[in-house]
């Protein structure tokens, strides 16, 4: 019951883009195409996952013995970084089509506040290490539903006529205020 | 000066010096800051306490104890107890934890309380911060006090909009309340049941008679009588007898502990009113004999008619459901009473 | 360009937030309040200006194939010196901030800089762009946060300037984030597209 309770969380009520702002630049940048959206938000939620678990392992078997718990911030980017490293290294062999697509964008999920937030809340909420992979996971698939409904609004707003100074940031940043005003209904559902 | 060429060796240097010389000044700095941060927590914890409780003048973070997440800090004037902190929290906050400082005085109540963390909603579940809010539970005894929001029948008002964090609030004083009592109900300190000392039950309170007895002009307690394990204090106005106070005790849940009751008669035998003097129930089932609701059911009733034993036993009283040993216990504690009154009276 | 214009360059004409929309879940997050918005910024700042000035002082020494990795490293270090320094010394402000100090690593903003500029350019002048870069943020941050705590709550930096009643719930929420950010950037693009 629990399980179910932090997934309803992370998917709806606490939406990682739409309530909690972490990973809003791949949100903005990724954002144009629902078939990109979709890819990315798989890489995402593979590398989410798994940095979840690995900085978990390193935070309670070496740093919290060690007494270096302050070197969380270092070691856990340190820790993102490389396995984004290998998920392209990945990517590059089994995917290729996919690799092309996401481009610059893939590194920058190193820079995606949303690893790294999700990573350190994680460990601040007291989760054991099933739960944190269960509370990425839902997180990351949360992005993905955000990042294709953003998408597949976008397709259909460059069909339209935009004022030419909200053309591009703006009306993502409004569309993004809408989607997030929707997603508020959600509060009540986890009692 | 060309940049480094990218060979094995260089970058695996380069890195390795990067690194190392980072976490060294990391190093220094951490150590340069842990004085501070420590002192800055405390700080706040110290200033936390100093805002739930009256005046003390030792350092309770020194005798600290922590039961199961609860932080219990015992605050003291010279040697005199003047009251308990405690570090409480929920999980059930609109947008999760919310950690709350309680102030307990020796007997249970509430003399303050003060948010420590929080993230509710900014105009809405934020306004628990607000005196308005939270003053309502300051002078409350939560063993007689329900403490949860209206709308659930309780006795609190919630914030409007806002159910869901004042809930959560209620949720925290109340594990905040259940664990002090259950450090604390079982140690010589008074809790808000003791209304006499826990193994004879000698009444020291002489105001009690007052509250159970129609008004007299004596002093009862100079009027005491023992009998059968019972004592029985006298009433009366102008050299006139007009009631009895008995105090009686009979075995409830807990087989240790007697229930104590002190139950006041007028000279008809009507029941004027009945008070737990004290009692050791569990908490939250048996301990609620101890509740306005539970007791006012007997004030006005004469035993003739009012049978003192509980509606299933084909009694009057209504027992209170989850508790029906202790109810047991409360209702012989009564008929107890009523036999002495009977004797008495001749 | 000249030394004044590094420094000011960050200001408007390349205003990370505003121009190069770069540092967004920060701008997003912690512009609930004008001091937060100022405290971030100022947080922001050192950082960028310490590890602008460490890796234009360190460039000829970091091999090209791990600069990344090691640009990492030292803005990580200087994050968590700021956050160690605000958890002694202003846990008020460190408690209204939260997870978006240690987030500084990852704000586009620091790593877009040492890639774009402090790399491939002397220690002094990357010092004022980082200086110039983080003016503008919290320029553009403490004025957002005003602006929301203003139609919020009625108060800017806790001075109560428009009554209780009249306070605009949304802008405090996330939506409220949204919409303060997009019309900003829409005004600026108006402004200076003339």
């Amino acid at each position: 019951m629990e399980f179910i309770n932090v997934i309803i969380l992370a998917l709806f009520v606490n939406n990682v883009i739409l309530a909690q702002f972490l990973g809003i630049c791949p949100f903005l940048g990724v954002s144009n195409k629902v078939s990109t959206a979709v890819g990315m938000g798989a890489a995402v939620t593979f590398v989410m996952a798994l940095a979840n678990l690995v900085t978990y392992l390193i935070y309670f078997y070496i740093l919290i013995p060690l007494h270096i718990e302050f070197m969380q911030t270092i070691s856990f980017i340190l820790i993102i970084a490389f396995l984004v490293q290998v998920v392209e290294i990945i990517l590059k062999k089994a995917a290729p089509s996919l690799y092309q697509a996401l481009g610059i964008y893939l590194p920058l999920i190193t820079t995606n506040c949303a690893v790294l937030g999700i990573a350190i809340l994680a460990i601040m909420k007291n989760y054991n290490i099933v739960m944190s992979v269960v509370y990425a996971s839902a997180t990351a698939i949360g992005f993905t539903l955000a990042i294709v409904l953003m998408a597949g609004i976008r397709e259909q707003l460059e069909l339209t006529g935009i004022p030419k100074g909200m053309k591009g940031f703006p009306i993502s940043l409004i569309t993004a205020g809408l989607l997030s005003l929707a997603f508020m209904g959600f509060a009540g559902l986890v009692k | 000066m060309a940049k480094l060429e990218s060979t094995l060796k260089n970058m695996i240097l380069s890195l390795a010096v990067i690194s190392m010389v980072m976490s060294a000044a990391l190093g220094v700095v951490y150590n340069l800051t842990k004085g501070p941060i420590d002192k800055a927590d405390k700080q706040k914890e110290i200033d936390a306490i100093k805002g739930v409780l009256p005046a003390f003048d030792n350092d309770p973070t020194k005798e600290m104890k922590e039961v199961d997440g609860i932080t219990f800090y015992p605050a003291k004037k010279g040697n005199q107890l003047v009251g308990y902190a405690v570090k409480t929290f929920t999980e059930k906050g609109f947008a999760g934890h919310i950690g709350i400082m309680v102030g307990f005085l020796p007997d249970g109540t509430i003399h303050n309380t003060i948010v420590l963390q929080q993230k509710e909603t900014p105009g809405l579940g934020t306004k628990m911060m607000e005196s308005k809010f939270h003053d309502q539970f300051n002078g409350k005894k939560p063993a007689s006090f329900n403490m949860t929001v209206k709308k659930d029948g309780g006795e609190v008002d919630a914030i409007t909009a806002a159910t869901i964090s004042s809930r959560a609030y209620c949720d925290a004083l109340d594990r905040a309340f259940k664990a002090f009592n259950k450090e604390f109900a079982t140690s010589k300190v008074e809790s808000a049941a003791d209304k006499c000392d826990t193994i004879t039950c000698k009444i020291t309170d002489f105001t009690l008679f007052a509250k159970v007895l129609p008004k007299f002009d004596n002093k009862p307690e100079t009027t005491v009588k023992q009998m059968d394990n019972c004592e029985i204090f006298t009433a009366t106005m102008a050299g006139k007898t007009v009631g009895y106070a008995i105090k009686s005790g009979a075995t409830g849940y807990n087989t240790e502990n007697k229930i104590w009751i002190l139950t006041g008669f007028d000279i008809d035998g009507t029941i004027v009113d009945v008070i737990v003097l004290s009692q050791k129930e569990s908490v939250g089932y048996g301990d609620q004999i101890l509740d306005k609701k539970f007791l006012s059911q007997f004030k006005g009733k004469k035993p003739e008619t009012f049978k003192l034993d509980l509606k299933p036993n084909k009694g009057s009283i209504d027992g209170i459901s989850g508790a029906t040993i202790s109810s047991k216990g409360f209702a012989d504690a009564l008929l107890k009473a009523y036999e002495i009154f009977k004797q008495v009276k001749q | 360009m000249s030394n004044l214009k590094y420094l000011t360059n960050g200001f408007i004409k390349e205003n990370p937030t505003l121009v190069l929309v770069l540092g967004t879940c920060p701008t997003l997050a912690v512009t609930t309040a004008a001091v937060n918005g100022l405290g971030m910024g100022a947080a922001t700042t050192f950082v960028l200006v310490f590890s602008n000035l460490f890796i234009a002082a360190l460039k000829n020494v970091i091999p090209n194939k791990v600069r990344i990795a090691a640009f990492v490293v030292i803005i990580a270090s200087f994050v968590t010196i700021v956050d160690l320094t605000m958890k002694a010394f202003t846990p008020g402000l460190y408690a209204a901030l939260g997870v978006f100090i240690p987030l500084i690593v990852v704000n586009c903003i620091i790593l877009g800089r040492a890639e774009a500029f402090a790399q491939k350019n002397k220690v002094f002048p990357a010092i004022l762009d980082g200086i110039g870069m983080g003016i503008g943020f919290t320029l553009a941050l403490t004025i957002m946060g005003s602006f929301r705590e203003l139609l919020g709550n009625g108060t800017i930096f806790n001075y109560r300037i428009l009554s209780e009643t009249s306070k605009i719930l949304v802008f405090i929420l996330p939506p409220g984030a949204f919409f303060t950010y997009g019309y900003m950037i829409a005004l600026r693009n108006k402004f200076l597209s003339k």
